[in-house]
C-alpha cells in the first residue's frame, strides 16, 4: 500500500474482486477440468478418440472457462455483493482484449507444444512438461499477486511451482504426470479459495433485512 | 497572494473534502459501485453518504441509478466525464502544491 489514501482506496476497490476466493475457484476449477482431460486421454490412449481429444483441447479450455466464469459470477451475486456491496469494472478496450487473447494464445501454444513434444520424445529422467507447467502457472499467479497485493497469491504460486518440480521429478508415465499436477493444483487452489471464502464469511455475516433503505 | 498558495485556493472545494474525495477516487477506479460498497469503504453512515452523493450528483460529477437486483434495492453510482476531469484536475493541483511547498 502507498501513503496516498486516495490511491489506497482505489487499490482496495481493485482487490475487492478477489476477496472471496473467487479467483482460486475459477483457476482451480479450470485445473480440475484439465486434470480430467488428461486422465481421459490416459484412459483412451489406445483408442482413436485420443486424437480427437487433442483437437478438442482448446474447445475444452474455452468452454470450461466460460462455464466457470458464470458459476463465479453467480457466487458473487448470491454471496459477496449482498454482504459487502457491488462493483463492476470498465469493459476491456479492444487493445486490452487483443492483449489478453494473445496472452491466452501464448499460454495455450506453450502448453500444446509441450504436450506434443512430450508425446513424441523419450523421457529425460524428469517430466519437464509438468515442471514447465508449474513454472508457467506460478509466474501467472505471481503476476496477479503483485497486481493485487494479496499475499495468498504467492502461496498459490509456490504451490504451483512446488508441485511442478516434485511431480516433474517423480517422472510419472504418459499423461498421469499432468493429471496429477493439474488435479493436485486444482484441489490446492480450491482449498485456498475455500479458506478465503470462509474467512470472508466470518468477517462479513449475511446482512439483516431492514426497512431503513438508502 | 503567492502563486503556490493560489494553486491551493483554486482546488475544487467540492472534492476537497476527505469523504467525497474517497468516493470519487473509488468511482474513478471502477465502472460502477453500489451504496453498500461505498458505505463500507468510506465508513460513513447511510445519511452522511447519501448527503455526499447528492452533492456530487448535483455538481454533475456522478450519476446515481436506483434499481433492483432480485428483491434487493441497488443504488448504483457512476462517475461522469465531468467528474473524472474534475478529479484528475484536483489530483494534479494537489500534487503541484505539494511539489511547490517541498
Amino acid at each position: 500500500m502507498t501513503t496516498d489514501p486516495l490511491q489506497n482506496a482505489q487499490k482496495r476497490a481493485f482487490q475487492y474482486w478477489y476477496v472471496d476466493g473467487s479467483f482460486e475457484f475459477s483457476f482451480g476449477g479450470l485445473c480440475l477440468l484439465l486434470a480430467a482431460y488428461f486422465y481421459a486421454q490416459t484412459l483412451l490412449a489406445q483408442s482413436w478418440l485420443s486424437n480427437l481429444m487433442i483437437v478438442f483441447f482448446l474447445l475444452v479450455m474455452i468452454g470450461g472457462a466460460f462455464v466457470i466464469n458464470r458459476l463465479v459470477m453467480t457466487m458473487k451475486e448470491r454471496i459477496t455483493f449482498p454482504r459487502t456491496g457491488y462493483i463492476s469494472f470498465p469493459r476491456k478496450t479492444s487493445s486490452n482484449r487483443w492483449g489478453r487473447a494473445l496472452l491466452l494464445g501464448a499460454v495455450a501454444a506453450i502448453l500444446s507444444a509441450g504436450i506434443v513434444l512430450r508425446l513424441s520424445n523419450r523421457p529425460l529422467g524428469f517430466d519437464w512438461t509438468v515442471t514447465a507447467s508449474g513454472l508457467l502457472f506460478g509466474a501467472v499467479v505471481t503476476y496477479f499477486g503483485f497486481r493485487t497485493g494479496a499475499a495468498r497469491f504467492f502461496v498459490n504460486a509456490a504451490l504451483s511451482i512446488g508441485l511442478g518440480i516434485v511431480i516433474g521429478f517423480a517422472n510419472l508415465t504418459e499423461s498421469i504426470g499432468l493429471t496429477a499436477f493439474y488435479g493436485l493444483l486444482g484441489l490446492g487452489m480450491l482449498a485456498v479459495g475455500g479458506f478465503s471464502l470462509w474467512m470472508y464469511l466470518r468477517q462479513n455475516p449475511a446482512p439483516v433485512e431492514s426497512s431503513d433503505d438508502q | 497572494m503567492t502563486s503556490d498558495l493560489r494553486s491551493l485556493t483554486d482546488v475544487d472545494r467540492l472534492l476537497h473534502e476527505p469523504s467525497r474525495a474517497v468516493i470519487v477516487a473509488i468511482l474513478a477506479a471502477v465502472e460502477s459501485a453500489d451504496f453498500v460498497f461505498l458505505q463500507r469503504e468510506t465508513g460513513l453512515t447511510k445519511g452522511n453518504l447519501s448527503t455526499h452523493l447528492t452533492k456530487l450528483e448535483e455538481a454533475g460529477y456522478i450519476n446515481i441509478e436506483k434499481t433492483f437486483r432480485g428483491k434487493y434495492p441497488l443504488t448504483l453510482c457512476r462517475l461522469t466525464e465531468t467528474g473524472r476531469e474534475a478529479f484528475t484536475n484536483y489530483r494534479k493541483k494537489l500534487s503541484q502544491f505539494v511539489e511547490q511547498t517541498k
